[in-house]
């Protein structure tokens, strides 16, 4: 076998068990993020059961949305993406008020003082609906203010769900690359060029296939072994 | 890192779409238009290919995850797709578990092991 031969064999090996390593690791991953999707849905039934059956539906989605996940892509100089997750926390200092904005007691106003009241809070609503919509709200509150516990482990379960899949997408990706090996140009030589084009497959069916020929050979005619360019 | 990030973006039934809004994928953007698709019983196959294409189309998704009962009706639009990002995965739905003979990755692994599925 000549070296250069050699040298593509054990680069093939590499990718091939490279190749197996992702697979096994999408296998494992998939199965925990399956788990984890499921208990959510468990606890989302839970949560439905006790709230009434209409209750977690998409008619309650909020109008306004603001994403709390967003991931940075990135392609590698080798093909293969990199992700990278970014969650925004929500502040624990937020806390909605509920109820009446006034402090203390309320004083009785006579008529006039009434309506001038009225209109002061008429022409200051927008400003405070504006505020409102600017500020992240957290998705659990569409459904409710004091939701199930239930309802929480779901939400729980997503999100970690959602960071599980991200690092999916990693093996995922480095292994969508491997199909075809891209960079068939770089390659300077012709031979070598046409080979990385192939899959990994049909190249390691070809060095079986020329072992099992050289060795039948050997056995048949009790030939000395021929070299394989 | 510099720059704004990617959305993910969900095409599902009711509950896999609540799930994951609930943990705070959703974005409505200034056309009032969602990333995420609420497949019901009467939604048409050409609206969730429609949603699809239009998620591929959009430069600030990085990620679709759609349900793998939904996959299998739009089967073609998701095997034409073979750039890396925006990145599609199959997930599984309530009442369909998922079936990894089914999943276009591992279709595609698949492929290169045997000349048959080969594509």
């Amino acid at each position: 076998m000549s070296p250069e031969m050699k040298d593509i064999s054990l680069r093939l090996d590499a990718k091939l068990l490279q190749f197996m390593d992702q697979l096994e690791d999408l296998e494992e991953k998939r199965e925990k993020i399956n788990l984890l999707i499921e208990q959510g849905w468990f606890s989302m039934s839970k949560a439905r059961y006790s709230m009434g059956h209409k209750q977690v539906s998409a008619l309650q989605y909020a109008s306004e949305m603001e994403p709390l996940v967003r991931i940075h892509t990135r392609k590698l100089d080798t093909g293969e993406a990199e992700f990278q997750t970014e969650r925004r926390e929500l502040g624990s200092d937020e806390v909605e008020n509920i109820g009446a904005k006034e402090e203390g007691l309320r004083r009785r106003m006579n008529k006039s003082q009434n309506a001038a009241k009225e209109n002061e809070e008429m022409t200051e609503e927008p400003k405070s609906t504006k505020t409102r919509h600017t500020q992240h709200q957290d998705p659990l509150k569409w459904f409710g203010i004091l939701v199930p516990q239930n309802l929480k482990q779901a939400q729980t379960a997503f999100k970690q769900g959602e960071m599980d899949y991200l690092l999916l997408i990693l093996s995922v990706l480095a292994f969508r690359e491997q199909k075809c090996f891209p960079d068939r140009s770089r390659e300077k030589s012709p031979l070598l060029g046409w080979l990385r084009s192939f899959t990994i497959f049909h190249l390691h069916l070809r060095h079986l296939a020329d072992a099992l020929i050289q060795s039948d050979l050997q056995r048949a005619f009790k030939l000395p072994s021929i070299p394989v360019h | 890192m510099a720059g704004r990030g990617k959305l993910i973006a969900v095409i599902g039934d009711e509950d896999t779409c609540t799930g994951f809004l609930l943990g705070g994928v959703g974005e409505l953007n200034k056309n009032r238009k969602p990333n995420f698709l609420v497949v019901e019983k009467d939604t048409s196959i050409t609206e969730i290919e429609e949603t699809f294409k239009s998620f591929l189309a959009r430069n600030d998704i990085g990620i679709i995850l759609i349900n793998q009962f939904v996959a299998e009706m739009i089967r073609h639009a998701i095997d034409a797709h073979l750039q890396s990002i925006p990145a599609v995965l199959e997930i599984p739905s309530k009442e369909h578990p998922y079936d990894a003979s089914k999943d276009s990755i591992l279709r595609r692994a698949r492929g290169m092991f045997s000349a048959e599925d080969f594509r």
